[in-house]
């Protein structure tokens, strides 16, 4: 579409129309009476009755009201009601007369209200009493804006809303009404008749009158009440001038018409284009509106935040008021549409397909309101679980996420450095310092001097226009050439809007491993409060003022009491001992007092050590959990909100939190999130290395976390970024995402290269080996026949149509199938296991022969046999003897030299492990017996035993025949192959470095017990950290392991050490199972390779071939299924995608 | 596929230690396939003659054995018209412990022990049971005939 709006169809042609007693002078028409012109006002044009007379409003600037050139403005020079005058408009004697009594003035307020200047109606209203009906809710329902209005235009003098938002004061400049522009509308007759309405009659617009107002006094937003009864009836009708109903407009146009009418945004004149000179009822008649907006939709308090916290902790619903805005947004873009008005300036590319866009969103807006209203009545019954909740969004792409991620991380290397304090004990790279910098900057509020005044996204900019539809000029107000309006929100401004940031904080978003916890650390000690310094300035340690602690005085909001020298850091529970150790090291003595609030030592009442009254000694510091955060605020929700009742975290505004790992509280409806939303502080902060998970929503909670006005009000956020984004208008939703962002978050990847090219930090390499593990025969049986089952189990669901609701059982045996990849132990009953296990032990004791079997002892045992003059037994110690010496010779089926994983037959000879297997394996499939290649005695499979020798193990004393050898059973009793290839590559490691140090993760805490016993088997020292274990035997476990200096591995749980942990003295990472997207273990590899490592760190995934495992692999590429929200599904189109994905883990 | 390190390390120790009175040379396109001259032992009807083999290393091998077969005409109890040989460890008795080199050694053992109780072509068997000496000369002619090296 063309913007110039050159070709234009002549129906829609501007016109200039700045008011209606302007009009006639270039009206076309000349039949029509200029007399009549001072009626032709409806009430908008009307100088409203102020209740006030002195306006809350001040007069602020003197600008003078430019008058518009072709004439005065009626009712420029209205008087208050309490003159008893009204020159223009309704004529109140007039009026009188027609009555013929004296009406009080309230009374004629009303009716002029309703009426206009239609005196006709006004005396029938006046009559049959519907005014009184109307009166109250009139009075009632006048916007203070209004009020502002007309009290503004009383005085000739600028008014300034006392709004946050200066928009309004703009308005001193602009008449009551300017024209925007006109288009044609279809109307239909309600009445027959002859000539009734012909070509060119004026015809005017009015609104269905409202039928059943409700009185609210005094209430704020009185007009709700009346703009739900609206909603209902949307009937605009056209009378002729003598107010009778001639037709109504189409619905399609009367929709939103009515709306810009109702909410006084515009007014509307039209004139007959065309009308059948006999009018029968329903005849379709067309008319050109004229449309003009109106001084008091600049007015209008649009959208003021009304935010989260009025509606308490609870999610808020929709209001009626944003019901309103929504209808007015609608209703201007559609007008803006039609007039072929566009914007001058915006920040969207098209602004047509934009256009339908929002019309759009506002419709997915409207049925989502229904949906979620349903989900939050369920939510608030139910009182929702902390942990995964039903969360909203869809879940973005992972192109999407990085085209977001390469916006945000847009980091400028000439940002300015700041210098830590003194007390600090690190120093810091210059990237370090430039984040200090804008931390400092961040927290003073300190005004970037270089960054442009940007225009506010959501805002548009309009000209207007200059020649009315039949090109004729329209009086210029030459400072007022443009005006704003908020698509998004039907607001209107004539002043630019700015974008602003209010919030003292932001997002710490550095990737992993570039030092967000010692940036913070720096900004802990160099950005103090003022009360904090002169603390320290007084230096003495308790001052005799405060030897005892006064109770605190200081209140906060909500009967906090400020605690102006403290930092509240929350962190992941497994991360407390590391960060006080971090905040102790990296502060000189004494400089810092740390706290960690939790468990016990939570038995400390905050509000006393933490007041300015006890500035000198209150903790600087104080680290606390999440947890901890959680169960303090349940204790106040469940009793009666009162922070101040309480001790603890609640009752106390910090001056900095700094949230640590903050995509723990990435869903908005968790209770942990909402705690902490709560959290009283000046500064907030948020570390997070992957601010996005896998929705905007993630981001969303962050925001209101960090309470961006007005980001963090969901619904507004919700109609901003998350519809355009469900809508597929991907582009607008992350633009608005990254102007919301880009004041807010530092980013640095490590991958960044400063300008001179050397990279931001110089990590040592790492690389990422995919081994791949062949399951034994035993375990494969396991596996298919969990796979069958699982798979016949899934698609007969799918032929049945239940996936739906059988997707918790597919999804469960979708998980014993990994499990069955790891350990086919890990998927059987535990009973039958046992007793296969004592079986197996029967025979073998009855064989002669054990699990495990030392070397030495059997030769020795077959040398004393030897005493006896036994030739056999002469002939099995020298076997015996030759098996060691073996070990180093080539196997005869693969001439691998050494064998690999030597292995001996019941008739003692050696050959690779793997080798042995597979030729009994060939030899089976061909119904032949397997036998020995060497003396073609027949192998028996269950007598196949590993020679495990211990050369790599610097405790075992090598012995003078060489290093001590076992025999250990394979098959029956021994472990999986996953088990077996991580002690092989573990063995092999101690065998080249006998000190290194390694971690080995799984998702499984079942799956690492089982690998303890074959790591101790394999005489490896070994650590485990899972999440059941308590805060103290955490730290003792990561203490122990960081000060270990002989080969010692580190069992992990994915979910307790995936996150923030400080593993860099290993070098060697072990994933036993894929999750399922990769980030969740990159973040676990990345606890090994971080800023500290020192060495090449080599990380080795475990992946069983032609399996699940193998699979998920690819679905880990495409990012598609992420496990996080799998626990719970809120909407069918998610949970259909999981299907798509079990299809192919099951193809 | 890449060969096999068994492979590899045989053909390399067939190249570096030569049997004598056997060789066996890989094809360039194909390390899977050989070409295989044995010659007959001493004092046996076979001597002065350069058989020419075709041997092949199936995918399984050393799981299954090789397939070998005589190219050069042979007449011989345990080698049929079209070269097969009839040989225990080329079948039941094959081991994945032995090599090229074994078997060659086999065949060439083969030679010089003809076996006319455990026959493969049936009608050389018969006259090697019916007249020895007739069929050791009937072996020897085709010797001569077929697998002396014409001079050039």
């Amino acid at each position: 579409m063309n913007v110039s709006g050159i070709d234009e169809p002549p129906s829609k042609r501007r016109r200039f129309f700045a008011d209606s007693s302007d009009g006639h002078l270039d009206e076309p028409h000349t039949e029509f009476p200029v007399s009549k012109s001072a009626q032709d006002h409806d009430n908008e044009n009307l100088p409203v009755f102020s209740d006030a007379p002195s306006s809350p409003f001040p007069a602020r600037t003197q600008l003078t009201l430019p008058h518009p050139s072709p004439g005065p403005v009626p009712g420029s020079d209205p008087s208050p009601r309490e003159d008893g005058t009204n020159q223009t408009g309704f004529d109140r004697e007039m009026f009188e007369s027609f009555v013929g009594t004296s009406v009080p003035s309230n009374i004629m307020a009303v009716l002029e209200e309703h009426c206009g200047n239609d005196m006709n109606r006004a005396v029938n209203m006046y009559f049959d009493g519907t005014w009184k009906k109307l009166k109250r809710k009139a009075l009632g329902s006048r916007p203070p804006a209004t009020i502002a209005a007309s009290s503004a235009r009383a005085e000739q003098t600028p008014a300034s809303a006392s709004s946050s938002r200066a928009q309004t004061s703009g308005l001193y400049t602009i008449p009551e009404s300017r024209y925007i522009g006109a288009f044609g509308v279809e109307g239909w007759t309600t009445r027959s008749g002859f000539n009734l309405l012909k070509h060119g009659d004026r015809v005017r617009i009015e609104r269905q009158k409202i039928q059943v107002p409700k009185p609210s006094f005094g209430k704020p937003g009185p007009r709700v009440s009346a703009a739900a009864a609206k909603r209902v009836d949307v009937i605009v009708r056209f009378t002729d001038l003598a107010g009778r109903e001639i037709g109504r407009l189409a619905k399609e146009t009367a929709n939103w018409v009515s709306a810009l009418m109702d909410q006084k945004v515009c007014k509307f004149e039209g004139t007959c284009v065309y009308a059948p000179e006999r009018l029968r009822t329903n005849d379709t008649v067309f008319l050109q509106l004229r449309c003009s907006l109106l001084r008091t939709a600049f007015l209008s308090r649009g959208f003021e935040a009304s935010d989260n916290r009025a509606a308490g902790r609870f999610e808020e619903a929709e209001t009626s008021e944003e019901r309103d805005l929504r209808l007015r947004q609608v209703a201007l873009v559609r007008l803006f549409q039609e007039i072929n008005l566009f914007p001058t300036r915006g920040n969207a590319a098209a602004a047509k397909s934009q256009r339908e866009g929002l019309l759009h969103a506002a419709e997915m807006a409207e049925n989502k309101e229904a949906e979620k209203t349903k989900a939050q009545s369920l939510d608030n019954s139910a009182a929702p679980s902390s942990s995964e909740e039903n969360e909203e969004g869809q879940e973005l792409e992972q192109d999407q996420l990085d085209a977001l991620y390469k916006k945000a991380q847009s980091f400028d290397f000439g940002t300015p450095e700041a210098e830590p304090a003194d007390t600090f004990a690190f120093s810091l790279r210059p990237y370090q310092k430039q984040a200090l910098h804008w931390m400092m900057a961040k927290e003073k509020d300190v005004k970037d001097q270089d960054r442009e005044v940007s225009m506010h996204p959501l805002w548009e900019e309009y000209a207007w226009p200059t020649k009315d539809h039949d090109d004729k000029p329209l009086p210029e107000y030459p400072d007022q050439p443009v005006f704003y309006v908020n698509p998004y929100s039907g607001e209107l401004s004539l002043e630019f809007p700015r974008q602003e940031q209010h919030c003292l904080g932001g997002i710490l978003a550095d990737e992993m491993g570039l030092g967000k916890t010692i940036q913070m650390l720096s900004l802990i000690h160099t950005h103090r409060s003022d009360v904090a310094l002169e603390a320290r300035r007084a230096a003495k340690p308790v001052s005799t003022v405060n030897q005892l602690p006064r109770l605190p005085i200081v209140h906060g909001r909500d009967g906090t009491i400020d605690a102006p020298c403290t930092t509240l850091v929350i962190a992941p529970m497994s991360l407390l001992a590391q960060w006080q150790s971090e905040v102790e090291n990296a502060s000189h003595e004494g400089t810092l007092r740390t706290m960690v609030y939790y468990g016990t030592e939570k038995n400390v009442d905050l509000p006393t050590i933490c007041c300015e009254a006890n500035a000198a000694n209150a903790p600087d510091v104080i680290i606390t959990s999440y947890g901890v955060v959680l169960s303090e605020f349940t204790q106040i929700a469940s009793g009666n909100g009162n922070r101040g009742g309480t001790r603890g975290i609640f009752s106390v505004n910090f001056f900095r939190v700094i949230m640590d790992e903050a995509h723990h509280i990435k869903n908005r409806q968790s209770k942990t999130a909402r705690a902490c939303y709560e959290i009283a502080a000046r500064h907030r902060w948020v570390l997070t290395g992957t601010p996005i998970v896998n929705r905007l929503e993630d981001i969303f909670s962050l925001v209101r976390f960090l309470r961006v006005e007005p980001w963090n009000n969901f619904s507004y956020w919700r109609t901003f970024i998350t519809v355009p984004f469900e809508s597929k208008d991907y582009m607008r939703a992350l633009d608005v995402v990254q102007t919301v962002l880009e004041p807010l978050v530092m980013r640095r990847t490590k991958d960044m290269k400063t300008p001179d090219g050397t990279p931001l930090v110089a990590l040592p390499p790492k690389t990422v080996e995919i081994v791949d593990i062949e399951l034994s025969k035993e375990e494969r049986d396991v596996y298919d026949y969990i796979f069958k089952r699982a798979k016949r189990a899934f698609f007969a669901n799918v032929e049945a149509g239940t996936v739906m609701k059988a997707f918790t059982s597919i999804f469960a045996q979708i998980l014993r199938l990994r499990q069955s990849c790891c350990h086919p132990l890990l998927v059987r009953n535990q009973e039958v296991v046992a007793e296969e296990e004592e079986a197996g032990a029967l025979a073998d004791a009855a064989a002669g022969l054990a699990d495990d079997m030392d070397l030495q002892s059997l030769i020795e045992r077959f040398t004393a046999a030897t005493d006896d003059g036994a030739d056999a037994n002469v002939f099995g110690a020298h076997v015996l003897s030759q098996i060691r010496d073996e070990a180093l010779n080539e196997c005869p089926i693969c001439a691998e030299e050494p064998m690999i994983n030597q292995t001996v037959t019941g008739c003692w000879h050696s050959a690779c492990k793997n080798c042995i297997l597979e030729y009994i394996r060939h030899q089976t499939d061909k119904h032949e017996l397997p036998r020995c290649w060497q003396c073609r005695q027949v192998i028996n499979s269950r007598d196949l035993f590993e020679v495990v020798r211990y050369d790599d193990d610097p405790d075992v004393p090598t012995l003078s025949q060489g290093p001590r050898i076992t025999l250990q059973r394979i098959g029956i009793g021994s472990s999986s192959a996953k088990v077996v290839a991580l002690i092989n590559h573990l063995r092999e490691l101690r065998r080249e470095n006998p000190t290194i140090k390694s971690v080995v993760f799984s998702q499984f805490t079942s799956f690492l017990s089982l690998i303890e016993p074959a790591l101790a088997r394999a005489n490896i020292h070994f650590l485990r950290l899972d999440g059941t274990m308590a805060q103290k035997a955490r730290a003792a476990v990561l203490n122990e392991f960081r000060e270990s200096k002989k080969f010692t591995v580190l069992l992990l749980s994915l979910k307790a050490g995936g996150v923030g942990l400080n593993l860099t003295s290993a070098k060697r990472v072990y994933m036993m199972d894929p999750w399922w997207s990769f980030a969740v273990e990159a973040q676990a590899i990345d606890r090994v390779h971080r800023m500290g490592q020192e060495d090449e760190v080599k990380i080795y995934r475990f992946i069983v071939k032609n399996s699940v495992e193998q699979r998920m692999l690819k679905v880990q590429d495409r990012k598609k299924f992420i496990a996080t929200s799998l626990g719970m599904m809120s909407d069918e189109e998610k949970k259909l995608q999981r299907i798509e994905d079990i299809k192919e883990l099951l193809s | 596929m890449a060969l096999p390190k068994r492979i590899v390390k045989e053909t390399e120790r067939l190249m570096a230690e030569p049997v004598p009175g056997i060789s066996a040379v890989p094809h360039e396109d194909n390390l899977r396939y050989f070409d295989v001259e044995i010659h007959g032992p001493s004092s046996s009807p076979y001597e002065g003659g350069v058989f020419k083999l075709e041997l092949f290393l199936p995918d399984d091998y050393p799981m299954a054995p090789p397939k070998i077969r005589f190219l050069t005409k042979i007449f011989h109890p345990n080698v049929d018209k079209l070269g097969r040989i009839c040989l225990d460890v080329l079948k039941n008795n094959w081991s994945p412990a032995l090599q090229i080199r074994t078997i060659l050694l086999s065949i060439q053992a083969l030679l010089g022990a003809p076996n006319p109780d455990d026959p493969l072509a049936a009608d050389v068997a018969k006259s090697w049971k019916e007249d020895e000496q007739a069929a050791i000369a009937t072996a020897k002619a085709w010797t001569q005939q077929y697998a002396v090296p014409k001079a050039a």
